[in-house]
């Protein structure tokens, strides 16, 4: 079924030849059967009709109106080309004649733009080695976002940038931070004297976010990529990385953020650290003990930012919150559930979870499946396959968050809302929309929420918290205290 | 910039892939550009591993050095325009029952229309058939012998028609010594480089051959020949790219013939050649295409240079020659132009793209200088003068260097992009861009309309993978 | 260019321009009344020019030195049109017109463009067939299937004039009439081509023909075409159009190949395809007469 639209612009005059090549350049577009632009006069509407592209909104247009009649094969086509059509109109008013040069390719780019030093690499994974490749040829240092880039290829990759004196970061890489400079996904954090080395994206992200709250800052996050410490690349980014921090003047200390290390490499990496010749502070998940002296140990990323700024987050007592939130709650409702975007927070939340003695279940970690609560990180690959991270589209989230809403078996749902450059401009919204569902209801379980934000990031932080704390989520202040609140909760029914 | 002068100056970021993060570094005021990053256009894992082969480490460092050498021949070529002379006395065993014709080897079985069209009047303008008819009868019959022009130091526009009695104008390259043929251009109208026969068509021909020559062989003997690099770089300050627009260069070349002319000859003969060249803007293209092949041919057979020394088109197929595969040809059917067609034609009539004179891109003119002539840009549908700038630009994408002495106003006198690379091209999925006239399919009907074209991707993408293997056997 | 208007140019209140003063050179007859009607509002912005309209919706075009002469056109000496926004407000004091804060245009040195005398028809000479070859044979290239069908109309059109000239009748067919606001572009190409065949009239002194059409025109239209284009066609019905056009005229019934070519070329020039289009109307005219 053909989809015919038509918009007019009153008084409009553009020049024929701008005319001609709009015409041309919508008519071009896919899905489009089509499309002319031409001034409404009953000459050329009448064209337009026997043409069967016009209807009422062009019949009414006047002489001196453009008219923009196009067909199309179904109403997205239509509005895909009407939008580009408003935006070529736009553009043509401005009487700009002057484009910014662009470069197809990374050689050319790097040619005419020698000054660059980092390639920030996020195209499909399938690419990503190859345009990694070229960037170290370029004398480039290397920070690639882009996962599937095979071990293989990430060993030799970070060998080859290891002889060239370059860095590689990732792949897999989602965020970090250069000169407190943020990059790819990640929050406008306070500069600072700590600087970290991150095998993951939301545990650098929710770190640096503490460090800021508590008045400290970053300096460098060096992100490398959450195999980087496997045994089959043997750390080579993370060894690099602890000489140059150890090297870097206005690095106070470093602080160490990943899952354990390979077998045969964690000994070379905790020495490394330990003899570096500065602070160090080890925040590795599901390790219980480094033999390392010098090496202080953090079990959560709150932990770790209070070590590094030696200053205490104000957290409000959990035993007392989990008792006004339970008060009165169907007896029937028993479980937790937690809907994670930021996979490093739902393993930290597991971890803490374990840590009070909540058997846990979750597709992050290894874990026990044979119990009822549940711990989903939405970011892992079974659920991206063919969708968009929830970070970028938080209604990925919404399908799985009604259905939990729903459950009378629940009784607190745990939630993560990521914030900062990268991130959905408005990912409180989705939430508020699920929690509507509950309005009026009186038998429902708790949800709790921490927001991992600034108030400088793009999206308005102050605001998103007040958007959720109205829809009826409890904030807390950071992942591991909503671990424990959860906990908590659990505890009282 | 090692990775301690990352940390020590802060990033400076090339962003690849999803442009929202370099957007967002600048709106921080970091500095940041975005790569108009498309994946590769090859998926042939093959064809990616050699030319990965060829840009990286020793090998890329040879293929780098030779192509320097490929772009010292050509940019230090001396092209002159010095004489006019009947082709079976320039092009050695070019005689009887032997035609030349545009593009990569083609047998009279795969020819299109027009080419079949062409190669008929050719046998009737050389006598070897007295009627169309019994010349079609006789190119069928096997008896003519097809080669391309290419193979005998001469182009051809179009269908390229070269045979023994026809006049070449004849391009001397002072630098390296060698020299190039090119049929002399035939005016508008029904030709027989659109696939024209009639005895109109042979008529011009004949007068060509009996009048134009002899007169511009004289002229050039006494002037000591044209230099033409000049008349280049001035024609493209003046609108011209040389491919599709040569009203600039025609009227420079005029300029530069008539005072001698009208001493050499009898006023009304002097008369009637200068009306022709002065009513003909497209004169110079056949000039400019003799000249590029001049420049390029010095360019073939340097061991490991990727410079593509030859681009073009028989109507069936098209052809590149890669300077370090000698002259083996890398054929892929040819693409169907997009431009715009004359009142009463569509894409219907349309024949498929053809013709030698895509060796005026090979040397960076053409669509390569189209930031140079905005005027032929609308023409093809390119539009405004920054889109104009745009396809010359990513033409400098592919190429090795940007000819300085061929410069362009518009684009603050940077010169054309000139050495197109097939690793380029490949690793970056940019073809070359082609500036070209439309024939009719039938033969006989002549130009339809105008527009651009693309070189086959898969032409480089052999070339990669041939080169590559006689690299990797040195 | 940049200079300070002169003082004398300035009354109390008004402000000190700082944007681009310049002098218009020529003006056509049509684009004076604009000016002298006093104010109005710029309605259309291009590279090179921009429309300004009255109140009731008279139009004339100012361009840089490239635009050439004709009865809406002011041209000015050498200036560089900086940005002007639609819907700027124009007003014209002592012989200058102001655009916005930042554009002011002296014409006390102007210049009226005038058309060319009316051909002298016992003396011109009607073209030969090589004339009538290069009137025909000009590129006309289109694009897609709408511009077909746009295209048949316009022929439809083309060969009733043809016919209505040779026909002893005053009535225009209604086939001509439909040409008004016909086709793409700021001036649709049937009001080109009926500009081409007003001037081509009015040049050959045909008065009964051109007043027939010029009444017909006058009172259609204004609701069949737009503002700019009916500037164009009103200025056609007093036998005036853009210099390269009437330049064409001239060329071709004083039957010399050479300056037709040229005339051609300029032509071509102007506009997308509008010249192009008028010389579909000029063409039609000389076909009837050879014809009868």
């Amino acid at each position: 079924m053909s989809e015919i639209i038509n918009e007019v612009r009153k008084g409009f005059y553009l020049d024929s030849v701008a005319l001609m090549r709009m015409s041309a350049d919508i008519s071009a577009l896919g899905g489009i059967l089509d499309a002319v632009l031409m001034t409404g006069t009953p000459a050329n509407k009448q064209i337009m009709k026997d043409a069967g592209l016009l209807n009422d909104t062009g019949e009414a247009a006047g002489a001196n109106d453009l008219v923009i009649a196009l067909r199309a094969d179904g109403t997205s086509s239509a509005n895909r080309a009407l939008a580009q059509a408003q935006k070529s109109l736009q553009g043509k008013t401005k009487n700009t004649t002057s484009s910014e040069r662009r470069y197809s390719t990374l050689s050319s780019a790097s040619a005419a733009a020698p000054e660059m030093n980092l390639a920030l690499i996020s195209t499909p994974g399938a690419y990503a080695a190859r345009e990694a490749q070229l960037a170290l040829d370029h004398g480039m240092n290397v920070m690639i976002f882009s996962d599937n880039v095979s071990v293989e290829k990430e060993a030799a990759l970070k060998r080859k940038a290891r002889d060239l004196d370059l860095l590689v970061m990732g792949p897999d890489c989602g965020t970090a931070y250069i000169n407190s400079v943020p990059l790819a996904f990640a929050n406008a954090v306070a500069k600072g004297t700590t600087s970290v080395i991150a095998a993951s994206g939301t545990g650098l992200q929710e770190f640096a976010v503490l460090l800021t709250k508590l008045g400290a800052g970053i300096r460098h996050g060096i992100g490398v990529g959450g195999r980087d410490m496997s045994d089959e690349v043997g750390a080579i980014s993370t060894m690099m990385a602890i000489d140059l921090l150890a090297a870097d003047e206005l690095t106070d200390q470093i602080v160490l953020i990943s899952k354990p290390p390979g077998e045969k490499t964690a000994k070379a990496v905790f020495e490394k650290l330990a003899n570096c010749g500065k602070p160090a502070i080890a925040c590795v998940f599901g390790l219980n003990e480094i033999e390392e002296k010098n090496i202080r140990q953090a079990s959560t990323l709150l932990a770790a930012a209070e070590m590094a700024s030696g200053a205490r987050l104000e957290v409000s007592d959990h035993n007392k919150s989990a008792k006004t939130l339970t008060k009165g709650m169907n007896a029937k409702r028993k479980n937790l559930k937690g809907l994670y975007t930021g996979g490093t927070l739902c393993t930290e939340a597991h971890l803490v979870l374990k840590d009070n003695s909540v058997r846990v279940s979750s597709n992050a970690v290894q874990s026990d499946p044979s119990t009822p609560h549940q711990l989903i990180d939405l970011g892992a690959d079974e659920y991206t396959l063919g969708k968009p991270h929830p970070m970028l589209e938080p209604a990925v989230r919404t399908p799985f968050l009604l259905e939990e809403l729903k459950d009378p078996a629940n009784a607190v749902i745990m939630l993560d809302v990521v914030l900062g450059y990268g991130a959905h401009d408005d990912p409180a919204h989705e939430v508020t929309q699920a929690m509507q569902t509950l309005h009026g209801v009186s038998d429902k379980p708790v949800v709790i929420g921490t927001v991992c934000g600034t108030n400088d990031d793009p999206q308005n932080y102050q605001q998103q918290c007040e958007v959720l704390k109205q829809a009826g989520v409890t904030l807390c202040s950071c992942n591991s205290e909503m671990a424990k609140l959860g906990a908590a909760i659990l505890a009282q029914l | 910039m090692s990775a301690s002068d990352l940390l020590t100056s802060g990033p400076k970021v090339l962003g690849v892939g999803l442009n929202g993060f370099v957007s967002d570094l600048q709106s921080q005021n970091i500095p940041a550009l975005a790569v108009d990053w498309r994946p590769p256009a090859t998926t042939n894992p093959e064809v990616l591993a050699a030319a990965d082969r060829l840009s990286n480490n020793s090998l890329a460092e040879m293929i780098d050095k030779a192509n320097e050498k490929a772009i010292e021949r050509m940019l230090s070529a001396d092209p002159v325009l010095v004489e006019v002379q009947p082709a079976g006395d320039l092009i050695e065993g070019l005689g009887k029952h032997q035609i030349l014709h545009a593009g990569p080897p083609l047998a009279w079985d795969a020819m299109c229309g027009p080419m079949r069209g062409a190669v008929c009047g050719a046998i009737v303008l050389e006598g070897w058939a007295k009627t169309l008819e019994a010349a079609e009868q006789l190119a069928a019959s096997g008896e003519i012998e097809f080669s391309p022009n290419h193979h005998h130091g001469a182009v051809g526009p179009m269908t390229g028609m070269t045979t023994q009695s026809m006049p070449l104008m004849v391009v001397e390259n002072r630098t390296h010594g060698n020299r190039a043929y090119c049929a002399i251009n035939e005016g508008l109208g029904k030709v027989m480089r659109f696939g024209g026969n009639d005895e109109a068509v042979i008529e011009k021909l004949h007068w060509l051959e009996s009048t134009l020559g002899p007169l511009l062989a004289d002229t050039l003997l006494a002037c000591d020949g044209v230099g033409l690099k000049n008349i280049i770089a001035r024609g493209l300050s003046m609108g011209d790219e040389m491919h599709q627009r040569n009203v600039a260069c025609t009227s420079l070349l005029l300029r530069e013939l008539a005072p001698t002319m009208a001493r050499v000859s009898e006023p009304d003969t002097a008369y009637e050649v200068l009306n022709f060249i002065a009513g003909n803007d497209q004169f110079f293209l056949n000039v400019a295409m003799a000249m590029g092949k001049a420049i390029m041919d010095p360019v073939r057979d340097i061991t490991g240079s990727s410079v593509v020394t030859a681009m073009s088109r028989n109507g069936t197929e098209f052809g590149i020659r890669v300077s370090g595969c000698g002259d083996e040809w890398f054929t892929a059917p040819v693409e169907m132009p997009r431009g715009l067609y004359f009142p009463g034609f569509s894409e219907k009539d349309a024949n498929p793209d053809m013709g030698d004179s895509t060796i005026v891109e090979t040397v960076g003119l053409g669509g390569f200088a189209m930031a140079a002539s905005p005027a032929v840009a609308g023409f093809v549908g390119a539009g405004s003068a920054s889109d104009a700038a745009n396809y010359t630009n990513q033409m400098a994408e592919i190429t090795c260097t940007r000819n300085p002495e061929w410069t362009i106003p518009a684009l603050d006198f940077a010169g054309v992009p000139s050495g197109i690379d097939v690793r380029k091209v490949v690793n970056s999925g940019i073809t070359p861009t082609i500036n070209t006239g439309v024939a009719h399919k039938e033969p006989g009907i002549g130009q339809v309309g105008a527009g651009i074209v693309n070189a086959p991707l898969a032409c480089f993408e052999q070339a990669c993978r041939a080169l590559d293997k006689r690299l990797s056997a040195i | 260019m940049q200079r300070y208007l002169p003082s004398c140019k300035h009354s109390g209140d008004t402000p000190l321009f700082t944007g681009h003063t310049d002098r218009i050179t020529l003006i056509g007859k049509l684009a004076q009344r604009v000016l002298d009607s006093g104010s109005g509002n710029v309605i259309a912005v291009f590279g090179n020019s921009f429309y300004l309209s009255t109140a009731d919706h008279h139009s004339c075009c100012v361009g840089t030195p490239k635009l050439p002469g004709g009865p809406i056109n002011v041209c000015t000496s050498q200036w560089q049109l900086s940005p002007i926004a639609l819907n700027t407000r124009w007003y014209c004091k002592d012989q200058c017109l102001y655009v916005g804060n930042d554009i002011v245009l002296d014409y006390s040195d102007s210049v009226p463009f005038e058309a060319p005398m009316r051909l002298n028809t016992e003396t011109t000479t009607l073209p030969d067939g090589n004339i009538l070859k290069l009137l025909k044979e000009s590129p006309d290239p289109y694009i897609g299937d709408l511009q077909h069908k746009i295209e048949q109309r316009l022929q439809a059109g083309v060969e009733a004039i043809e016919q209505w000239l040779q026909s002893p009748s005053q009535c225009v067919p209604n086939a001509v009439v439909e040409l008004l606001g016909c086709g793409e572009g700021l001036t649709p190409a049937g009001d080109d081509i009926l500009v081409g065949t007003m001037v081509t009239l009015h040049q050959l002194n045909c008065a009964e023909k051109f007043s027939s059409l010029a009444r017909c025109i006058n009172t259609q239209a204004d609701i069949r075409t737009n503002h700019i284009s009916l500037a164009h066609l009103y200025a056609s019905c007093e036998g005036m159009a853009v210099d390269p056009l009437h330049r064409l005229i001239n060329a071709i019934f004083s039957d010399d190949t050479s300056s037709v070519q040229q005339a051609i070329e300029a032509l071509n020039n102007y506009g997308h395809r509008s010249g192009r289009d008028a010389m579909r109307g000029v063409t039609a005219v000389v076909c009837a007469l050879l014809r009868s």
